[in-house]
């Protein structure tokens, strides 16, 4: 039977703001049923006695004073849901004289006080995402849109307003930008350089980025288009934009184009537009790579060949030697979904069959079958509902992980690591702890690690806790994935 | 020892009130402000960005400042602001008195080309039922009702949804919002009153700003009689259904006194403005408060 506790303090005063997320963030708590914190009155007290969360002490609550109301399964989640509630009120509240400073609250009047703004990122519910897009463009302002669940037709509308403005649009559902050095979103930090990636992929931005700065190198800019910008419907008017923004940048010497396959009269206008640029390209539309090229652009298989492509730096290819054959299948449990889609590539390219919730062309559905090569964007939709993004909550794998761990048909599981902005912040940490008790003769860990050393998680320090408890970290998410399959096809 | 603070410009409400009142405690701080309190008179002091109002008193710079702290405020060489919506008192200025005078409309509105101008209605005009004194008609009443559609859009769901985190709860509220509102719509005061004073969430509850912003809009329109009516009610059935200090910063209102972000967005709506002219000075009032009081303007302008 579910518990109510209220607490009713006496002559306080919050903002709505304020109230709203303490609600927010006990309601998110373990066994919490409803949480809600308003001010006494009478009108307040009957929406809180009919959402049966009031009981004999909220009653009490007068119009000057603020009820805390919640309801759990059980006494102890109530008590520890409360606890939490109080400690969130009491934080210590001083007026901005601590230097804080006011928040605009529309588009226009953050352009009022910060008048050289030149790019807005909205993350809104997708429902408003165009909307606020709108005010941007015509306010003059390039757009990079965080928001997915916006119509595709929508997206189309807008672009070509945006193009017929001279306004960029990155996104919808763009995650990951490097604009003049900044990283935007989940990004990473790489050096300033003269080569420029254009990505209809965040963590294929992310990789690519990560491994230019890994081989010295720089980027000028790295431009996300959103997942959907190749489609026909869209017609890639930002892919088009950001080629010819790179193409007149005189700091970006070699671009980089990172997508999956495009809808192919949108290939053929991309190419055609590559095709009268006067600078190199490296082109990786994943899962194609036997398109004829313009003479200035070179096709590759893999993200990590783009990265080598560009920089002219060759990865290096561990012996074969280091690790033993193992009999079994590869569980692939995967945070980026690009990562999960070109380590499938991968394997299959080296014979191999493939399964996964996200299958790319030559890989089959996912149904759970024993002995499968199975390959898990842990991302996708049917594990991230109502639950975070594996790269910001990495608890999200831990189930798959330990099933993998016990799955006597498992010879080798391979894992991602995607560090950078956004992301959480020790990755690499929480994978350990999941991995640090595990059997002896289990599966063999093969995981790579998205980042520099200049990211807040730091790669080194995150490369060394997965090596700690014996996991083998490859240079990129190809190489481990080509480790992956021959270690496995060495056993067969 | 009280903090002493000197006041760049104050609302003449609360001049008056510094005027009889000498002990003040702080109850409740923010971002850009906090309020003090003595007895059951509330004032706002607050950092330019909050906008000057009857009971603002805007300082340089906001000292870090805890609750229960004394704090005194040195008004001596303050402007003093008022503006008033109602014909029979004075209008915007540091310490004149003059009627709204909103700016003409530009040459390209309907206004002009129909030959009507701008300006608050006087006491005399009434809505026909069917139009809207608020602007000429047509493009007025256009504007006003998608301004309308996009204050209760914004309004409900940006106040009172998060009153409770579960949302399954909202409808709860929204099913008292709507019966205030309808109630607010045909005139029944009493139980407009009843229903909105005190409901939802925050430091003014939606509910008061809803009302705040229909009482003010009334004004603005020369409806003196009907804003009466309703400052009455709220006057009388308020008190006890909304807090001390949201129920202060209600009474400016009933007099037809705004602040001055409210001011320039009647003035906007008046004149036919574009509606972000309306809505961003209102976004700059509280967390949800301006798009409260926007519901109200404009459920007392489209009635």
């Amino acid at each position: 039977m579910s518990v109510i506790r209220n607490e009713v303090r006496r002559g306080a005063y919050q903002d709505s703001v304020a109230l709203m997320r303490i609600a927010r963030a006990v309601q998110s708590l373990d066994g919490v049923e409803v949480a809600g914190l308003m001010i006494g009155t009478p009108a307040n007290l009957e929406i809180l006695r009919e959402a049966d969360v009031l009981g004999a002490d909220g009653e009490s609550a007068g119009p000057g004073d603020i009820v805390i109301a919640l309801r759990a399964k059980t006494a102890a989640q109530a008590d520890a849901a409360m606890a939490q509630a109080r400690q969130l009120m009491d934080r210590p509240r001083a007026s901005a004289g601590a230097g804080q400073s006011w928040q605009p609250r529309t588009l226009r009047s953050a352009l009022t006080e910060t008048p050289a703004a030149n790019l807005a990122l909205i993350s809104v519910p997708g429902d408003f995402a165009i909307a606020e897009a709108r005010k941007a463009i015509r306010l003059g302002l390039d757009v990079m849109i965080f928001s997915d669940n916006v119509p595709l037709a929508d997206e189309a509308d807008l672009k070509r307003e945006a193009r017929d403005l001279g306004r960029l649009v990155m996104g919808p559902d763009c995650g990951t930008a490097i604009i003049g050095g900044a990283p935007l979103a989940f990004a990473n930090v790489v050096q300033r350089g003269d080569i420029g990636i254009i990505g209809a992929s965040g963590t294929g931005i992310q990789e690519v980025s990560c491994l230019i700065a890994q081989a010295g190198r720089g980027i000028s800019h790295a431009i996300g288009t959103g997942g959907r910008d190749l489609k026909a419907e869209v017609g890639g008017i930002t892919t088009l934009m950001a080629i010819d923004l790179l193409d007149a940048d005189p700091a970006t010497k070699h671009i980089v184009i990172v997508s999956k396959p495009p809808a192919a009269e949108v290939t053929a206008k991309v190419l055609e537009r590559v095709g009268r640029s006067s600078k190199p390209f490296t082109i990786c539309f994943l899962g194609d790579a036997e398109r004829a090229m313009p003479k200035n652009a070179r096709v590759v298989r893999t993200l990590a060949d783009a990265a080598s492509l560009a920089t002219g730096i060759a990865a290096t290819d561990k012996a074969m030697s280091a690790v033993a054959a193992r009999k079994g299948v590869i569980r692939g449990l995967f945070a980026g979904g690009t990562l999960a889609a070109e380590a499938q590539l991968v394997v299959l390219a080296a014979g191999l069959e493939v399964a996964s919730n996200a299958p790319v062309p030559g890989s089959s559905p996912h149904h759970d079958l024993p002995m499968q090569h199975t390959f898990l964007d842990l991302g996708a939709d049917e594990y991230t509902r109502g639950r975070p993004h594996p790269m910001i909550e990495p608890a999200v794998r831990d189930e798959p992980l330990a099933a993998a761990l016990r799955d006597p048909a498992v010879a080798v599981i391979l894992l991602d690591c995607v560090l950078g902005f956004g992301g959480h912040m020790d990755p690499a940490g929480h994978l350990a702890a999941q991995l640090s008790n595990r059997a002896k003769n289990g599966p063999t860990i093969i995981a790579s690690v998205t980042g520099t050393d200049g990211d807040p998680q730091n790669r080194a320090a995150q490369v060394e806790k997965l090596k700690e408890v014996g996991v083998r970290v490859e240079a990129s998410n190809a190489a481990a994935a080509e480790m992956a399959a021959r270690i496995v096809r060495r056993g067969r | 020892m009280a903090v002493e603070l000197a006041a760049i410009s104050i609302g003449a409400r609360a001049a008056r009130l510094f005027s009889t009142r000498i002990d003040w405690t702080v109850v409740a701080t923010f971002e850009r402000s906090f309020y003090m309190r003595s007895g059951d008179a509330f004032v706002c002091i607050g950092e330019p960005s909050i906008g000057d109002g009857p009971l603002n008193v805007i300082v340089a710079h906001l000292p870090s400042i805890s609750i229960g702290a004394p704090c005194r405020i040195d008004a001596t060489s303050a402007a003093v602001w008022h503006v008033s919506l109602s014909p029979s008192l004075g209008g915007e200025g540091q310490g004149e008195g003059r009627l709204l005078a909103p700016t003409p409309p530009p040459a390209t509105s309907p206004a002009r080309e129909q030959g009507r101008t701008s300006g608050c209605p006087s006491p005399s005009d009434r809505p026909d039922g069917r139009t809207s004194s608020l602007s000429p008609e047509g493009a007025g009443k256009r504007e006003g009702s998608n301004l309308l559609k996009t204050a209760m859009a914004l309004a409900l769901p940006e106040s009172f949804i998060h009153a409770i985190a579960d949302r399954a709860h909202v409808s709860l509220i929204h099913r008292r919002a709507r019966i205030g509102i309808e109630a607010l719509q045909r005139g029944d005061f009493d139980l407009a009153v009843t229903t909105l004073a005190g409901l939802g969430h925050g430091l003014t509850p939606s509910g008061d700003d809803v009302l705040a912003g229909a009482m003010l809009m009334l004004h603005a329109l020369g409806r003196n009689g009907t804003a009466a009516t309703l400052a009455d009610a709220v006057r009388r059935i308020a008190p006890a259904r909304t807090s001390p200090l949201s129920f202060a910063m209600l009474e400016p209102a009933c007099d037809g006194e705004p602040n001055a972000a409210v001011h320039r967005a009647i003035a906007a709506l008046l004149t036919g403005a574009s509606p972000n002219d309306v809505i961003d000075p209102l976004s700059t009032i509280g967390a949800t408060s301006g798009f409260d009081i926007l519901a109200g303007m404009l459920i007392a302008a489209a009635a």
